[in-house]
C-alpha cells in the first residue's frame, strides 16, 4: 500500500491578473495532509482557503509551485490526465450542491461515471446503491429542485463517491444549512474518515472545523496555523453511515472498482 | 466498449439538452430545414430535367436535324417568287438525300389544314402528309395493320394511318382497317393504326424548344397525295401568305453521326439557299443544340438554386451558432459542475458539438422530408419531372451535419476553455 501522503503542496502561489494589478491568492502555501486526515481550512473570506482547494482538487493550476497527489506530482499533467485525475482520485462537495436541476437524481451520481466510461446500466446500478447509502433510494428519479438543502448535499456527497475517490474536497459543505442539517452531514463527513478517506474541508464556521482532526488557518494567502484539535467531535453513527460504510468498503479507494 | 458507452452518453446528453427547449431547437433547425429541402428539390428537378432531356434525345434521335420553312410575307415573299424560289418543297427533300451522301434519310412534311369525318364525328385531330421516312425516324410502330409505304407515295394513293386517339375518337368500338374518312372532299382508307407511344407527348413537358404534335391526334397520308388533294397549305387562309410557297412545312434529316452535324448543317444551308435563289426562307435546326441550350438554362437555375440553398445554410449555421452561444453561457455553470467532477475540455467541446450536429442533423432529416414534398409540388403543379436520388439524400445529410460541426465549434470551443472555477460560481 501507497503510504506517501495523500496531498503534498510546496510553495504554492496563484495570482490573477487584475485592472488594479496582480492580486495573490496564495502567497506560498505548503502543505502535507497523510492519507486517513480529516483538515479544516479557515480563514476570512478572501483568504484564499478556497482557491487552495481548487488548486489541489486539480481544479485550479496554481502559477508556482508542486503539487502531488499520492505521491505523483501532477504539475506536468495535461488537461485530459488531470481531468481523468481529478475523476478517479477526487471528490468535491460545495456550498451550494451544484447538482444539475435538469438531471435526476440518479444521472446526477452517475455523472462521474460517465466521464469514467461506466455503461448506463452499471452507472444507475451504482447510483441506486450510493443514494440507497444516503437515505434517498426510493428517490432514484426525482429531480433535486423536490429536496430539501440537506437532502441535496446528500446527494452530491453520493456523486462526489460515486468513482470511489482517495480524498474529498469540501468547499463550505454546511454553508447552506440549518445547524441540525450540517451536524448530519459532519456525522457522514467522519463515518467516511473513519474508512480511510481523507478530507479536505473549508470552512468558517468553528463549530464544524472541530469535527475535523486537524485546523489550517490561511490569512491573505498564507497558512497562519496549523493545529490538531484536541478533541474532536466524534457524531454517534446512523443507520445511514453503516450503511454507507458497508457500502464503501465494497468500492474500495483510489479508483473506481472496474 | 468505453467508448461506444461514452458516445452513447454524449448523444443522449445532446437529446436530453435539445428535448429541454423544444421550440427554441425547431426554430434554430428552421435555416437547416429550409436549406436542405432546397437542395433536395432542386436536386431532383435537376436530375428530372436531365432525364426527360435524355429520354427526348433519345425519341427524335441524337442524330437529326430539322429543315423548318421560315415565315416569309410581304415583299420578302413578292421578291422570293420573282426569285424563282418556291420555298421549301419535295424537290429539295429528293436533292439532300440524293446530293449528300453522309444524309442517310430525309422525312419531309406537310400539314393539311383539313378535318377528318367518319360518320358526321370530326374529333381534334391534325392531318400531315409524310412520307415512310418519317415513320422511320420517329421510331412508330403500328399497332394494327401497316405504315405507309413508298408505293403509297408514290401512287398518291388515298389511304391514311390513324394515330391512336383519332381511331377510337372517330370509330368508337368499330374496326377502322379498311374504313374510308373524309378528308375534305377526298376519301381515304385507313390502313392502319399507330401504337401510343408516349415518348413525345412527355418530351414536349420538358419544356424544351421543339415543336411537336401529339401523336395520338395525328392523321398521316402519303405527302404526295397530301399536296396533290390539298393545295392550300395549313394557315393559308392567312391573306399574307401564298397557298402555294413552302408546300413541305418540314423536313427532317437524319445524318450518319453526331460529329456530322454541325457540318452537315453548314452544307444543307449553302446548298438549299443556292437552290431557292439566295432567299433564306428556312432555318436549320439540330435538336441536340437546343437540348444543350436547355441544359444550360438548367445550369442557371441549379446556379441559383445552389445559391439559395447556400445561404439559407449559412443563416442556419449562424441560427445554430447563435443558439449554441446561448446555451453555452445558459449552462456555464453546468460547465463548471462537469469539469468538477472529471470531464476533460475535450469532453466538454464533444459535449457541445454533438448537440450542435444533432440540432442540424436533425434539421437535415426534416429537410429531407420538405425537400421530397418540394419536389413532389413541383412536379404536381408545374408538371416537371422530378427525381430524388440516395445521393442527393447523402449529400443533405452529409451537408447537415457538416454545418452543425463547422457552426457548432466556436460555441463548443468556448465552453471548453472556460475556467472551471468561475464556471462554477457563475450565477
Amino acid at each position: 500500500m501507497n503510504r506517501a501522503p495523500a496531498v503534498r503542496a510546496q510553495g504554492l502561489v496563484r495570482s490573477f491578473e487584475q485592472a488594479g494589478g496582480t492580486l495573490r491568492a496564495l502567497a506560498g502555501v505548503s502543505l502535507t495532509v497523510e492519507a486517513g486526515e480529516f483538515v479544516s481550512i479557515m480563514g476570512p473570506s478572501g483568504s484564499g482557503k478556497s482557491t487552495l482547494l481548487y488548486c489541489l482538487g486539480c481544479l485550479d493550476r496554481p502559477t508556482a509551485g508542486t503539487i502531488e497527489l499520492g505521491g505523483e506530482p501532477v504539475e506536468e499533467l495535461d488537461d485530459r490526465s488531470l481531468s481523468a485525475l481529478r475523476n478517479r482520485r477526487i471528490g468535491f462537495v460545495f456550498q451550494s450542491f451544484n447538482l444539475l436541476p435538469t438531471s435526476t437524481l440518479a444521472d446526477n451520481v452517475g455523472l462521474p461515471m460517465v466521464y469514467a466510461g461506466l455503461s448506463r446500466a452499471r452507472r444507475r446500478e451504482r447510483a441506486a446503491r450510493l443514494l440507497e447509502a444516503v437515505g434517498l433510494g426510493k428517490r432514484l428519479d426525482d429531480y433535486p429542485t423536490q429536496l430539501s438543502g440537506g437532502q441535496a448535499q446528500r446527494v452530491a456527497i453520493a456523486r462526489a463517491l460515486a468513482n470511489g475517490p482517495a480524498v474529498l474536497l469540501a468547499d463550505e459543505p454546511t454553508g447552506n444549512l440549518d445547524s441540525h442539517t450540517g451536524r448530519e452531514v459532519m456525522r457522514l463527513f467522519g463515518e467516511l474518515n473513519r474508512l480511510g478517506l481523507t478530507i479536505l474541508m473549508v470552512t468558517h464556521d468553528p463549530q464544524i472545523a472541530r469535527h475535523s482532526g486537524r485546523i489550517v488557518r490561511v490569512m491573505d494567502g498564507a497558512i497562519l496555523e496549523d493545529v490538531p484539535v484536541p478533541d474532536p467531535i466524534r457524531e454517534e453513527g446512523s443507520e445511514e453511515s453503516k450503511r454507507l460504510l458497508e457500502l464503501l468498503s465494497h468500492f474500495g479507494s483510489g479508483g473506481p472498482s472496474e | 466498449m468505453i467508448r461506444t458507452a461514452y458516445a452513447a452518453q454524449l448523444v443522449s446528453i445532446g437529446v436530453h439538452g435539445i428535448a429541454l427547449h423544444k421550440l427554441r431547437s425547431l426554430l434554430t433547425m428552421l435555416g437547416i430545414i429550409f436549406g436542405v429541402a432546397a437542395v433536395i428539390a432542386m436536386l431532383a428537378i435537376g436530375e428530372g430535367a436531365r432525364q426527360a432531356t435524355l429520354r427526348q434525345i433519345e425519341a427524335y434521335g441524337a442524330d437529326t436535324l430539322y429543315v423548318r420553312a421560315a415565315k416569309v410575307i410581304g415583299d420578302q415573299l413578292r421578291d422570293a417568287k420573282r426569285a424563282g424560289s418556291a420555298g421549301l418543297s419535295l424537290a429539295d427533300a429528293a436533292h439532300l438525300r440524293a446530293a449528300f451522301p453522309f444524309v442517310l434519310d430525309v422525312a419531309p412534311q406537310a400539314t393539311v389544314d383539313e378535318k377528318v369525318v367518319y360518320a358526321s364525328r370530326e374529333p381534334k385531330a391534325t392531318v400531315v402528309g409524310i412520307d415512310p421516312a418519317y415513320h422511320r425516324l420517329t421510331k412508330q410502330l403500328p399497332d394494327a395493320g401497316r405504315l405507309l409505304t413508298q408505293s403509297d407515295v408514290d401512287g398518291a394513293r388515298r389511304v391514311a394511318v390513324l394515330g391512336p386517339s383519332v381511331a377510337r375518337a372517330l370509330f368508337l368500338h368499330e374496326p377502322p382497317l379498311g374504313r374510308a374518312v373524309r378528308i375534305g372532299a377526298d376519301q381515304f382508307e385507313v390502313v392502319g393504326v399507330l401504337a401510343g407511344r408516349a415518348g413525345a407527348a412527355k418530351a414536349a413537358e420538358g419544356g424544351v424548344q421543339i415543336r411537336t404534335r401529339e401523336v395520338a391526334r395525328d392523321v398521316y397520308i402519303p405527302i404526295t397525295a397530301a399536296l396533290e388533294a390539298f393545295p392550300r397549305i395549313r394557315d393559308a387562309a392567312d391573306s399574307e401568305k401564298d397557298p402555294t410557297y413552302h408546300r413541305v412545312r418540314e423536313m427532317i434529316v437524319r445524318v450518319g453521326g453526331t460529329e456530322l452535324l454541325e457540318p452537315a448543317r453548314r452544307a444543307l444551308t449553302k446548298s438549299l439557299a443556292r437552290r431557292h435563289r439566295g432567299r433564306q426562307d428556312f432555318e436549320v435546326i439540330v435538336p441536340l443544340e437546343i437540348l444543350e441550350q436547355s441544359r444550360k438554362t438548367q445550369d442557371i437555375f441549379n446556379l441559383v438554386m445552389a445559391l439559395i440553398a447556400s445561404l439559407s445554410l449559412l443563416v442556419g449555421g449562424i441560427g445554430i451558432m447563435n443558439i449554441m452561444l446561448a446555451s453555452v453561457t445558459e449552462r456555464t455553470r453546468e460547465i463548471g459542475i462537469r469539469r468538477s467532477l472529471g470531464a476533460s475540455q475535450q469532453d466538454i467541446m464533444g459535449q457541445f458539438l454533438v448537440e450542435a450536429t444533432l440540432i442540424s442533423a436533425a434539421g437535415g432529416l426534416l429537410g429531407i422530408l420538405g425537400g421530397f414534398a418540394i419536389s413532389q409540388s413541383v412536379h404536381l403543379a408545374l408538371g416537371w419531372e422530378t427525381r430524388i436520388t440516395p445521393l442527393s439524400i447523402v449529400l443533405a445529410a452529409g451537408v447537415s451535419c457538416a454545418v452543425g460541426l463547422i457552426f457548432g465549434f466556436f460555441p463548443a470551443r468556448h465552453a471548453a476553455r472556460m475556467d472551471p472555477i468561475t464556471a462554477l460560481r457563475y450565477e
